[in-house]
């Protein structure tokens, strides 16, 4: 798993993350969520400056844990 | 090398004949994009022949911040819709319309991802489409012409849009193509997609750009 912070996220189900280690940019949408069963980002309080951890397969996300606490 | 649709090239390839009205100044140019080659989804990049004040201030910040004058000339991105048909962000919000109004005073190119099929090339522009009416962000224009003063190339903050529904030209395409394939245009800090960035990106590659003659 690799660790980053929210940039960006859009309310019809995209997101953005900058790698922690070296800043990469990854793009996810909001299926790739744990658990995820359509709530809107707000309800899932997905914001920049979030905490996520993610997986990438094949150089695309393959899913999103956000953490509980705000960066 | 880059396949541009240069207006002063008088050079044509086949007819079109136009199926419903066309502006007077297209007619009176005579020669139509050959569209057969392009597909829904294609990148629509423009730079005016004449640029005005807006369009001239991003190809400056566009140099400034990093990127080759062939590419920093692109100042204006859409994406294809088919039948000569764009959907773009203007300061009037996002908005579908033909093509015409660039015919003839800008050069056109036109870029797709290759590894995308046409389905895929479907679906990204309803995601543009589902934009429609959505504001344009000049506040991130605004943004994206200070951060040219320190290079697009290093950009710790990200891109940023000061309101919801909100978006800029470039955007609403390497949006619309993250959404389809789950890939982000410049995986590296900073790549901020902006037209000359667009231009550039090894990911997408020329389609071929061509005139019809319309039929007399």
């Amino acid at each position: 798993m690799r660790s980053g912070i929210i940039t960006r996220v859009e309310d019809f189900g995209l997101g953005f993350i900058r790698t922690a280690d070296n800043g990469a940019l990854y793009v996810f949408t909001f299926d790739k969520i744990a658990g995820y069963r359509g709530e809107s980002a707000r309800a899932l309080d997905l914001r920049a400056g979030r905490h996520v951890t993610f997986a990438v397969e094949d150089g695309r996300v393959r899913d999103v844990h956000i953490h509980s606490h705000a960066a | 090398m880059q396949h541009v649709l240069d207006p002063l090239d008088p050079t044509t390839h086949g007819t079109w004949r136009p199926t419903g009205p066309i502006p007077a100044s297209v007619r009176a140019l005579g020669r139509f994009p050959d569209v057969r080659a392009w597909r829904a989804g294609d990148l629509v990049l423009v730079s005016a022949l004449a640029p005005e004040f807006l369009s001239r201030r991003i190809v400056l910040a566009q140099e400034r911040g990093g990127f080759a004058p062939i590419d920093a000339r692109w100042h204006h991105a859409a994406v294809y819709l088919g039948d000569g048909r764009i959907c773009e962000a203007t300061l009037g919000g996002v908005q579908a319309r033909r093509i015409d109004g660039y015919i003839g005073t800008h050069l056109i190119r036109v870029r797709r991802d290759p590894l995308i099929t046409e389905t895929e090339g479907y679906d990204i522009a309803v995601h543009a489409l589902f934009r429609m009416r959505w504001y344009y962000s000049v506040w991130t224009i605004v943004r994206m012409l200070l951060q040219s003063w320190r290079g697009f190339y290093d950009d710790p903050v990200g891109l940023r849009f000061a309101a919801r529904h909100s978006v800029i030209c470039s955007i609403l395409y390497a949006d619309a193509y993250s959404l389809v394939t789950q890939r982000v245009l410049g995986n590296a800090a900073g790549a901020t997609p902006t037209p000359a960035f667009l231009s550039s990106t090894p990911a997408l590659t020329d389609v071929a750009c061509r005139w019809s003659a319309i039929v007399p």
